[in-house]
């Protein structure tokens, strides 16, 4: 009988949907003290909080296809935020100051790319989410 | 995609948490069925063809 796991496998789905949530929130907060109050100490709580919630939602992502096709598409999206963080924008912005002259200077820090990756996941996540194939 | 799984659902006095009980997916996949935030895999569809005995196409429709 189906219904002996299903409490567990619910269970583990509204985890999973909350995990989708609290890492959003985590990494929001480290983006605001990054960048707002330029605390890398208290950015780090956030960052923390999204791996966690990230390492939580491991367990349940493979539940059934609906879980899976979300955590799918944060993954897209994480991957494409990295390919532009890593690579276009830093060629777009390169290919601008030398068109303009203006001074070469790194406005992709490496140091985010931590934090543009999970915001690419959970972006993905939640637009998948609440939005659907829209 | 449309579908009729909420109708059919409330037809058998079934809940969701009873609905995905039976087709073995969590509770928030049945939600997200209903709701139209996800499309079913062929699998899945058949699977809720089988469970009310119907045709696929009488219970999802993509007009």
């Amino acid at each position: 009988m189906p219904y002996s796991s299903e409490p567990t496998r619910n269970d583990n789905a509204a985890w999973y949907l909350a995990g989708g949530w609290i890492g959003a929130l985590g990494t929001m907060f480290a983006i605001v003290c990054e960048v707002y109050f330029r605390s890398p100490d208290l950015a780090l709580i956030g960052k923390i909080i999204a791996l966690l919630s990230i390492l939580l939602m491991m367990n349940a992502k493979h539940n059934d296809e609906f879980l899976r096709g979300l955590w799918q598409a944060g993954a897209t999206t994480a991957l494409a935020t990295a390919i532009f963080w890593v690579f276009i924008g830093p060629f777009l912005l390169g290919l601008v100051d030398g068109l303009m002259g203006s001074p070469n200077e790194p406005r992709f820090p490496h140091e985010w790319t931590y934090l543009a990756l999970a915001s690419g996941f959970f972006v993905g996540f939640n637009w998948r989410r609440y939005r659907g194939l829209t | 995609m449309n579908n009729r799984l909420k109708v059919l659902r409330a037809e058998r006095d079934w809940s969701q948490a009873e609905l995905a009980g039976r087709l073995e997916v969590s509770r928030q996949a049945v939600n997200a069925i209903e709701t139209g935030k996800h499309d079913p895999s062929l699998p899945l569809a058949f699977k809720i063809a089988r469970l009310f005995n119907m045709p696929i196409e009488e219970i999802f429709d993509d007009a």
